[in-house]
């Protein structure tokens, strides 16, 4: 399915980009999160601790997505 | 309700007395709260001057760093002469001297698990502005045992984050680790110093804290609860992620396992 992916804090900088718009294989967030460490190895071990929202709205890896959602990856940030 | 305030105190806090919503009521109960703010950094500069100026009475601030120079092109409570003072100090006296009205408490100090709930447990409001992981998680987890409103922000390069966690309410309030579980491995998540920081980003965060907070105090407005707010400088954008309670939240959960205060290690993270 296609799904729009805004790209937030270090996430951003490793791929490279604010936001696109990707056609992967899977139903859930948790395969959406591995399509994209395949893509960008580089940006795996964030992925994987990153928060996750789907049209806005906060979400855990077993979401199911659907055509056309718009998921923001938020990597947590500590500096103050 | 009769006021006891000042004809210094009426003109220093006429714009606030003249605004319906805070009044001689709202003023009054300002300079009755108590926040206590960690970090005074690039976070807390912001946020505890602007509470300085809004005549919140009394400011708690915990920070065990001193001044250096890498710390004045964003923290704007320290100045060049003060470089080597501890932060706390430097934050008392730009305080004081904006504020008469305002006492401070000064805890040169860093957090754990000893000193944390003791530290806390006299304040209304936590603003948590601090540079790491393990003193965020140990923040949260103090607050939401003590059952205060924690208005929490994050920093980093051109991008901030903002929530408020209000643990008046644990049965409906979402907690810190309803976002983010527990601490990413050290080395994952970069720090300001191995980052950079654009300082304007920190002045910006640390001001919607204040925001968040004299709202907190005044009764008035719709806090920041159950929403993280992700502001990117580089695009002028905010975008807001709403968030619930998550029922297996190992701290505020159906089933809590976290009962005690944890100390995690901060090993690979060097500060500034």
């Amino acid at each position: 399915m296609k799904v729009e992916i805004l790209y937030f804090s270090q996430i951003k900088d490793k791929v490279g980009k604010s936001s696109e718009v990707l056609e992967f294989t899977g139903n859930t967030v948790s395969d959406l999160v591995e399509f994209l460490a395949q893509k960008y190895p580089n940006a795996k071990d964030v992925l994987e601790k990153s928060m996750f929202a789907v049209n806005e709205e906060y979400v855990d890896k077993q979401a199911i997505l659907k055509e056309g959602d718009k998921v923001a990856i938020i990597p947590p940030v500590s500096g103050g | 309700m009769s006021f006891q305030f000042t004809e210094e105190q009426i003109k220093r806090y006429s714009r606030h007395i003249i605004l319906p919503e805070v009044g001689g009521v709202g003023q009054q109960k300002l300079l009755n709260a108590k926040v206590l703010v960690i970090g005074a950094g690039g976070l807390g500069s912001p946020s505890i001057y602007y509470l300085a100026a809004a005549g919140v009475g009394t400011i708690g601030i915990v920070d065990f760093d001193v001044v250096d120079f890498s710390n004045l092109q964003r923290q704007i409570l320290h100045n060049t002469s003060r470089v080597g003072v501890p932060k706390v100090e430097s934050a008392k006296m730009t305080v004081e001297a904006l504020n008469p009205d305002v006492k401070v408490i000064a805890y040169n100090k860093k957090l754990d698990k000893s000193n944390v709930l003791d530290i806390i447990k006299d304040f209304d409001i936590v603003l948590d502005g601090s540079d790491n992981f393990p003193t965020r998680f140990l923040v949260n987890d103090a607050c939401y045992m003590l059952g205060k409103p924690l208005v929490s922000a994050a920093i980093l390069r051109f991008e901030g984050q903002l929530t408020v966690f209000d643990y008046r309410n644990k049965e409906t309030s979402p907690c810190y680790r309803c976002l983010i579980p527990e601490p990413p491995p050290p080395g994952l998540v970069p720090s300001c110093q191995e980052a950079g920081l654009l300082g304007v980003v920190g002045g910006i965060m640390g001001t919607l804290q204040a925001n968040e907070a004299l709202k907190l105090i005044l009764g008035i407005g719709e806090p920041l609860v159950g929403k993280l707010l992700v502001f990117d400088a580089l695009k002028t954008e905010f975008r807001t992620v709403k968030f619930r309670k998550n029922p297996k939240c190992e701290l505020c959960g159906e089933n809590p396992t976290i009962k005690d205060l944890i100390e995690y290690e901060q090993a690979c993270e060097v500060r500034f």
